[in-house]
């Protein structure tokens, strides 16, 4: 199976299952100031900018249709902004070495600032109505510090799994 | 045809990209229309399990670790619960009389209109993956009666207050908008001054509302810790539910009504189990 598609079929799931988790109540426990981190982001994140903007996008795009279906946004609306972030982060693919700690939190904080923007900017052009009319206001602000906080592990971790590393897939390939 | 082939080839990613950007744009412009909302109500039948299993194991998680705390906690409660039982059987007595009474001035008032209310209890079982959105999950739909537009209800220390509305259904759950979205809108009326108003979400975290609409000269009539409720006006929601307390009241000399910022009865935080109205 083309090493792309079996990215695809193995990440969808795993950042859905994520979506799950952060709409439970398990997720309320963990919450500051009810705000709570977005760690399917940081995993789509990730997932780009190792495996290129094809497999990014493609994740993106059907993650966000299942946070479409989840929340109160019209379909369309979260596939359209994670597919820009799976496209984005795609596109620098290999362009950074990954360092434990820098990266991740840069990473993490423009594509936290670009989720925001592009929802405020989607909700203003297609009349959805959203939680918070104001673009920076705490809620921002914490949601932006949490998952910078939580990038650095959730990074670590996910490079423990061959299937996301481009390198090693490279290699259990024999390419 | 082998141009477009070999041009799509070539740049594979952005084409790629603008097919599902004009997808999802297709889709938003399609499911703001109310008829293709079908599509998303099958989709909350599909991913509403999943969403119920993870919140059947975090209420696990957390009933098991505050269960020790709760024993105490209920000891003291049942004290209270036993002394307030007294007043309410004195109470309840007037309560009698006085029902007697209005029926008779509704008697004699010629009221012919019913209002008869079917209750459906349901439980929370998800809230907004993010934090963009405020909505709520329940576990019934369709098939237990429910309808778009219902008003949801809970209980909260003896009083029922208002939640909010359905806006998705599908066939065993459904989606509700709460109170506090800035895209709820409620008509009330304060219960002592019995002014009328509008109250709508300030679209926070910290469950703050607002009352608007608000006559100014009644601002010598209303208190704070005042009780609002819904008055029934346009049919949206039933009349006499509970909608908060009055916090605080601004009086701004360019508005030509009040401000009333309403602290909600229901505490959204800790909401577990709901009623729908059924008012058919």
């Amino acid at each position: 199976m083309d090493k792309n598609i079996k990215l695809v079929i193995i990440s969808i799931p795993i950042i859905a299952f994520c979506q799950f988790l952060q709409s439970s109540s398990i997720f309320d426990f963990i919450s500051v100031s009810g705000v709570k981190p977005d760690i399917s982001l940081i995993i789509l994140i990730f997932i780009a900018y190792n495996n290129g903007s094809v497999s990014g996008q493609t994740i993106g795009f059907f993650n966000g249709l299942i946070e479409d279906f989840l929340s109160l946004s019209s379909l369309g609306f979260y596939s359209l902004i994670r597919t820009t972030l799976g496209f984005l982060y795609g596109i620098f693919e290999g362009s950074f070495t990954i360092d434990p700690v820098i990266i991740p939190v840069l990473f993490t904080l423009f594509g936290t600032i670009l989720k925001k923007i592009m929802e405020w900017f989607l909700s203003s052009i297609f009349s959805v109505s959203l939680l918070n009319t104001i673009l920076f206001d705490s809620t921002f602000w914490i949601e932006i510090l949490y998952n910078c906080i939580l990038s650095s592990f959730i990074f670590a971790l996910l490079k423990l799994f061959k299937i996301f590393s481009p390198q090693d897939r490279s290699v259990t390939d024999g390419i | 045809m082998q141009k477009i082939k070999r041009f799509l080839t070539k740049h594979k990613s952005i084409s790629l990209y603008i097919f599902f950007i004009f997808v999802s744009i297709l889709l938003i412009i399609i499911t703001s229309n109310a008829p293709f909302t079908e599509v998303k109500g099958a989709g909350i039948d599909i991913f509403s399990p999943a969403q119920e299993f993870f919140s059947n194991m975090g209420t696990w998680f957390s009933e098991t670790i505050n269960s020790i705390g709760k024993l105490q906690q209920t000891k003291l409660e049942l004290e209270k619960t036993r002394a307030k039982l007294l007043e309410y059987e004195r109470i309840s007595e007037n309560i009698i009389r006085i029902k007697q009474e209005n029926l008779q001035l509704k008697e004699l008032l010629d009221f012919s209109r019913q209002i008869n209310f079917k209750y459906i209890p349901a439980e929370v079982i998800a809230k907004q993956p993010g934090n963009t959105f405020s909505i709520f999950k329940l576990n019934k739909g369709s098939n237990d009666g429910v309808r778009k537009d219902m008003a949801v209800v809970a209980q909260n220390e003896g009083l029922t207050g208002l939640v909010g509305k359905i806006i998705d259904v599908g066939s065993n759950y459904c989606t509700v908008i709460p109170l506090y979205n800035s895209s709820c809108y409620v008509a009330a009326r304060l219960e002592i001054s019995r002014n009328d108003g509008l109250v709508n979400g300030l679209g926070e975290n910290n469950d703050n509302i607002i009352m608007t609409n608000v006559n100014k000269d009644a601002i010598e009539e209303i208190q704070s810790g005042d009780k609002i409720i819904t008055s029934g006006l346009g049919e949206l929601f039933p009349k006499n539910i509970y909608i908060g307390y009055v916090e605080s009241i601004i009086s701004e000399a360019y508005n030509s009504s009040l401000e009333i910022y309403v602290k909600p009865v229901i505490d959204f935080a800790k909401l577990e189990y709901v009623l729908i109205i059924d008012t058919e």
